[in-house]
């Protein structure tokens, strides 16, 4: 190397008949470079040695410096806790709203192996609270995506990637090697799933949930002997009252504070914080309006009745597809008009919008206001269902009532009301989500 | 004074607001008779609704209540002034 930049020097000197000071400032540059090299490589091989165990201590350099700050705070329970969390092994099954906050503190925090189970693929509309994923990384696997983001945070925490919606064939085999299960579903068969799965194989849920502005969160199957999703929820909610985030929508630091809180909970377990003398079963409820709030309610203890805490639902039954969740918890059964005498296109309608008729948006006003069809006028569904024939006299005149929402699901329940009430309509198949699609691309898609 | 009911998560759907004030001639009430202003105020969907699926606290514990009879439990649980009567409804997104 020296000889190289010597050489290269001499060359320079030849060529270009250099002053003193030049060669002097010449000299000082490479001398420079020089040292960089030197520290450079005193770096790389400080690092490597930063990443091993140090002589009679459990934790590496690297550790000590990286944990120092939570090390120090007594509730931690000093270097055991570092030390559990550097042995445990944590499973976070969904990587969105609540998985990536959760994620991203029980890796930076040192949990020794993390396992994300998430099938999905990272959408536009998830960035402004999954906050692993990032623009560029639209369109990949979310638990690859989390993964990229992870190992650049902290390279001492193994990751385990399951690319796979999680069901009755493999909730065994995912769960077989680790301790704890954070809960970041979105659907309630998910939940039982995870739940008998947890129970049957010994694993202490945390289990979060969240939705527009408020969240839940809850400790489930404390080593596994405290209270069950099942004992609190024995029966599952009716489907009609369950809302996604894509339809009831969400604010992303809501989302993420219950999956933060989620961490901290998973901290508070794996550090030994809690004891089976300490520990009583709760579920904290987080609101943001009208002011930030936090609630916790005393759960009772494991529930006699409960199927999977009985022994009522076995390994067996759930492997087998005996215990369908689907079945169990119902699917919303959409009315489906006849699409020859009450629905009608987009194209059709599209040629019969300077005829005369009416148009009546079926959304809530904040969907409204974001977009709408020129002429339509607002009558949100939960509104409409409550009026009377006499309210209604604008649509009774003989001209054509055209219904239309978002997909086409709530227009078709309205155009149902009308011919209760003996008025005549039609809906918009596909809704505003199919104009924009086949007729204006402008339309904005939300 | 007055009995405070809170609404969480889906249940402020049908109430569309996050809780009532509900004021009893004499103190203390059965929850029976929270529930029954309840039921009348949003219907019996709503109250089918919150024994099935939903928890019931009053203040910060839950209420044990057996979901075939609950107004036999209901009628033990004394309700005083300025207590507070939570529905807590399943949440499952996220």
């Amino acid at each position: 190397m020296y000889h190289l930049l010597i050489l290269g020097s001499l060359k320079f000197i030849l060529n270009s008949e250099m002053s003193v000071e030049e060669l002097t400032r010449e000299l000082e540059r490479v001398k420079e470079e020089n040292r960089s090299l030197r520290n450079k490589l005193a770096d790389k091989k400080a690092e490597a040695i930063e990443m091993e165990p140090s002589n009679g201590y459990p934790l590496s350099l690297d550790e000590y410096s990286r944990y120092g700050r939570q090390l120090i705070v007594p509730e931690f329970q000093g270097v055991q806790g570092q030390v559990n969390l550097k042995n445990s092994k944590v499973l976070v099954i969904g990587a969105g709203g609540l998985g990536c906050p959760a994620l991203l503190y029980l890796c930076a925090a040192g949990v020794g192996k993390i396992g994300i189970v998430d099938n999905d693929y990272v959408d536009k509309s998830n960035l402004h609270r999954q906050v692993l994923h990032t623009t560029n990384r639209v369109g990949m696997l979310k638990c690859e995506s989390a993964r990229v983001y992870l190992e650049n945070l902290n390279p001492n925490t193994e990751i385990e990637t399951f690319p796979i919606r999680l069901d009755n064939d493999n909730v065994f085999e995912v769960m077989s090697g680790y301790e704890y299960v954070l809960d970041c579903t979105d659907t309630p068969q998910t939940r039982y799933l995870i739940n008998d799965g947890a129970v049957l194989c010994g694993l202490t849920i945390v289990s979060g949930s969240g939705l527009k502005t408020e969240g839940q969160l809850s400790i489930l199957n404390f080593q596994n002997q405290g209270p069950c999703y099942r004992c609190f929820y024995p029966n599952p909610p009716p489907p009609n009252s369950v809302t996604s985030c894509k339809d009831g929508g969400v604010i992303g630091p809501a989302i993420g504070m219950v999956g933060i809180m989620m961490a901290y909970e998973a901290i508070k377990l794996i550090t030994g914080y809690y004891t089976m003398e300490n520990f009583s079963p709760f579920l904290t409820i987080y609101s943001s309006y009208p002011k930030q709030s936090l609630r916790t309610f005393k759960m009772r203890g494991r529930s006699e009745k409960c199927a999977i805490c009985n022994g009522t639902i076995t390994r067996k039954a759930i492997e087998s597809g005996e215990i369908d969740y689907q079945a169990f918890c119902g699917t919303i059964h959409y009315r489906v008009m006849d699409p020859e005498n009450d629905r009608i296109s987009v194209t059709k309608y599209d040629e019969l919008v300077s005829t005369d008729h009416s148009l009546i948006d079926v959304r809530p006003k904040e969907q409204f206001q974001i977009c709408s069809l020129p002429n339509s006028i607002n009558i949100p569904i939960d509104q409409l269902m409550k009026k009377e024939l006499k309210d209604l006299s604008q649509f009774q005149r003989g001209t054509p009532n055209f219904f239309i929402c978002r997909y086409g699901n709530d227009s078709q329940s309205a155009v149902e009301f009308f011919r209760t009430l003996g008025i005549p309509s039609k809906d918009i198949i596909g809704g505003l989500n199919c104009w924009s699609n086949e007729i204006d691309s402008s339309m904005p898609k939300y | 004074m007055a009995i405070h009911v809170e609404y969480f998560g889906p249940a402020t759907d049908v109430t569309h607001k996050r809780d009532d004030l509900i004021t009893m001639e004499s103190y203390p009430v059965s929850l029976n008779k929270v529930w029954s202003w309840i039921n009348e105020k949003y219907g019996t969907e709503f109250g089918d609704y919150i024994i099935t699926a939903c928890n019931i606290a009053l203040n910060t514990e839950y209420i044990d209540f057996d979901k075939e009879k609950p107004t036999l439990a209901f009628d033990q649980v004394q309700v005083k002034d300025g207590d507070e009567v939570v529905i807590l409804p399943p949440v499952s997104s996220g």
